[in-house]
């Protein structure tokens, strides 16, 4: 290579050098948009940031999970992980201020990807939290502080608006009346437009005292509302302070019937005593912990129930114009191959009589949202899961031949096979 | 023991947080690119597909700056961990999948880096992917949605698309594929002497770079038959497929475009057009000039932009 080259090199390194150094500053300002999801290189979905807390969960049946990358529209990389080992494994990735959470469970086959876009909080929302942890009642003993600060400020914010309020409104009364003095010359003005003037600044004056009041029980209320939440702290704080005190006075209470009793020495059960105070704190942090995702759980149900009822209703939605075609279309002759399986299970609603069990396996990677939403679609009753192959009972009507409605089963995207079988799972 | 021996032991020691991860790996990012494009070098000797010239340099340089952003985002979340050894295991293991790298002499060309850097961008970009309608078929936005047939709020996508790939996605790309102004403008020469040349040379190197890529998407993307994407636009669904698809497979573009022939009023069939530049901003205008004056606002001002009937 000669110099020439050797300095187009060096720039071009130079120019990768400055992308690396850029990235983390990308990442902070860039709008994540559409989030791309990547499997083991592969792209195997999208969220969609501008909704409320996406989700996106993605199964792999045969093959194992090993990579994981999530990255912008603009193609920016903000997240990646390596998951190596089969178990669980989770991860946070700051994306501006908002973040992702990664979880992965990979098996020696297969594996399943959770990935949640989770949008920054805006103040008013943090705000309303902070009342609304207030309101609550119990703060911890290492909050008291922030609680405290925050209810004076609210107090203060609201004193100071309501004395604006008030000092705005003389001002204006006073700015008022001699406007009109100098707009109007006295000589001018005849006697009857002078009473109208003056009973009309009345009403004025009327519905400002009017809106004044207002304004001032409002104040009122909110500061009753504000005492009502301080004295439910203090409550609280006295009811902590209670149970403070009781429980030294137990402890005193042992300490002392072991040094009463015979044979057991006083250090040997101070011993005891702080072993057993040390099992209740590793408990009491086990239960929390437990309650915590007890509660991320929880969270992640009802997001994926909410989620799988919208989408019920959009489904429900766009099949209603299609429900007199479907009536036709099955009327006196059995469904056609191409017939969707949710017009097949409108017609077996109707006609209550066959039971048709059989297996049916899925194309790699679908999730399990769209297994349980076909299955749905079908009305149909899920049994077990046998590698891969899930056992799955529906109802279909007199006239339809069970062929048929196979058939139709086998065009759904997602299906890869499906067979007739009694008990056997059917072999790969 | 000198300042960069310091460095190197230090990337072979533990690092116990991520603060510490981050300061080291900032602080020694030429010695991590190095090491990276040391391992693409080496993984091309031994496969035989090395020779001792700027081009494949620059190769190996893109693919370890492309190892080491997974290494920088990736690493994070590895601590407490050796980087060395960590950067060593993400590439062993990159390395070791059936064709990582979409290696062919024909594509060490000015030509074919800008091909293959645009279709490598679109594996892991949506702007790019968008933006190779533009690029390979010369087809603008408007066209793009009506050809994919896409509803409202992914045809908006499709519109921010086009647009950041206008404003930054197309220059760092670039950049980062290591395709200079004086090549680009090479090529746009050779596209205004020898037109039909560079048209089949477009065609054939397009096909092998589409073909590596394709393989990004997951299995169930292949290639469907003609009742199957009739089915697929009927019934209205998998946005993602058609994109995805459709963006990296010419022939199932082409097969689409016959399917939906009636519908698809005013546009033509999909033939390579090859655009180097990212569709600019003032499309009606430019309609205008190219009609009077023959312009078209790019630089070179050769070739005419084709328009939606929407917007451009």
């Amino acid at each position: 290579m000669d110099m020439r080259e050797d300095g187009q090199l060096s720039a071009y390194r130079e120019r990768l050098l400055e992308a690396l150094r850029q990235h983390p500053r990308r990442q902070g300002r860039e709008d994540p948009g559409l989030l791309q999801v990547f499997v083991n290189h592969e792209c195997v979905g999208t969220l969609d940031c501008a909704h409320a807390d996406p989700t996106l969960v993605f199964a792999s049946r045969e093959r194992p999970i090993h990579t994981i990358e999530i990255r912008t529209a603009a193609g920016l990389l903000v997240g990646s992980f390596s998951a190596q080992e089969v178990g669980m494994k989770t991860a946070r990735f700051p994306v501006g201020r908002h973040a992702i959470e990664m979880s992965v469970h990979t098996r020696l086959a297969g594996g399943v990807v959770r990935v949640k876009y989770r949008a920054a909080r805006t103040w008013r929302y943090r705000l309303r939290n902070a009342v609304a942890s207030l309101a609550a009642g119990l703060p911890r003993m290492d909050q008291r502080e922030h609680a405290w600060m925050r209810v004076m400020a609210m107090t203060q914010a609201v004193l100071t608006l309501a004395m604006l309020f008030l000092v705005a409104d003389r001002v204006t009364d006073r700015a008022k009346p001699q406007a009109t003095v100098v707009q109007t010359p006295p000589a001018s003005i005849p006697f009857n437009t002078t009473q109208a003037t003056s009973s009309e600044a009345l009403f004025l004056q009327e519905q400002k005292l009017v809106r004044l009041a207002q304004a001032q029980e409002a104040s009122l209320q909110t500061l009753q509302a504000q005492q009502e939440e301080i004295a439910q702290v203090n409550r609280a704080l006295e009811a902590v302070a209670r149970t403070q005190q009781q429980l030294r006075v137990n402890l005193q209470t042992v300490q002392q019937q072991g040094v009463d009793s015979k044979g057991v020495a006083p250090s040997k059960l101070n011993k005891l005593l702080l072993a057993e105070l040390r099992n209740a704190a590793a408990e009491r942090k086990q239960l929390r912990q437990q309650i915590q995702e007890l509660t991320a759980g929880k969270e992640a149900l009802s997001s994926a129930l909410t989620a799988l009822e919208t989408r019920n209703r959009e489904l429900e939605k766009n099949r209603k114009p299609e429900k007199p075609a479907a009536a036709k279309a099955t009327e006196g002759a059995p469904p056609s191959p191409t017939t969707a399986p949710a017009q097949v299970a409108e017609a077996a609603r109707e006609n209550l009589s066959q039971l048709l069990n059989f297996w049916v396996s899925f194309q790699d990677g679908t999730s399990e949202a769209s297994i349980e939403q076909l299955i749905q679609e079908i009305h149909g009753r899920k049994g077990q899961v046998n590698a891969g192959w899930y056992n799955v009972e529906v109802t279909l009507p007199q006239p339809q031949p069970p062929d048929g409605f196979m058939e139709s089963l086998k065009k759904a995207k997602i299906v890869k096979a499906v067979t007739t079988s009694r008990n056997i799972p059917p072999s790969q | 023991m000198g300042e960069r021996q310091v460095l190197f032991t230090k990337l072979s020691t533990l690092v116990a947080t991520v603060e510490e991860f981050d300061r080291l790996t900032v602080e020694a990012l030429p010695e991590l690119l190095e090491r990276a494009t040391g391992h693409a070098r080496r993984f091309l000797r031994d496969t035989g597909q090395w020779t001792d010239d700027i081009s494949h340099e620059k190769l190996a340089l893109r693919w370890g700056y492309e190892l080491l952003e997974r290494f920088l985002v990736c690493g994070r979340s590895e601590v407490p961990c050796r980087p060395f050894f960590l950067l060593d295991s993400i590439i062993a293991k990159y390395f070791s999948q059936p064709e990582p790298l979409c290696y062919h002499k024909d594509l060490l060309s000015p030509l074919g880096r800008f091909l293959e850097g645009i279709t490598s961008r679109a594996v892991v970009s949506r702007d790019a992917l968008m933006a190779l309608f533009y690029h390979l078929y010369g087809l603008s936005q408007g066209q793009v949605v009506r050809i994919l047939g896409l509803g409202a709020v992914e045809s908006q996508r499709v519109y921010k698309n086009f647009e950041r790939w206008r404003q930054t996605g197309w220059q760092r790309a670039v950049a980062e594929s290591g395709v200079s102004e004086t090549e680009l403008r090479q090529i746009e020469d050779q596209k205004h002497r020898q037109p039909e040349q560079l048209k089949a040379e477009a065609d054939r190197l397009i096909r092998l770079v589409q073909t590596h890529y394709r393989r990004s998407e997951p299995e169930h993307f292949s290639c469907l038959t003609n009742q199957k994407w009739a089915d697929l636009f009927e019934q209205d669904y998998d946005y993602d497929y058609r994109v995805w698809h459709l963006a990296l497979c010419r022939d199932c573009l082409i097969d689409v475009y016959d399917l939906r022939q009636d519908e698809l009023a005013g546009i033509q069939s999909p033939q390579i057009d090859l655009r180097l530049r990212p569709l600019q901003k003032g499309g009606i205008v430019t309609l205008f000039w190219a009609k009077s004056g023959g312009g078209n606002g790019h630089a070179g001002g050769r070739s005419t932009q084709r328009l939606s009937g929407t917007s451009a």
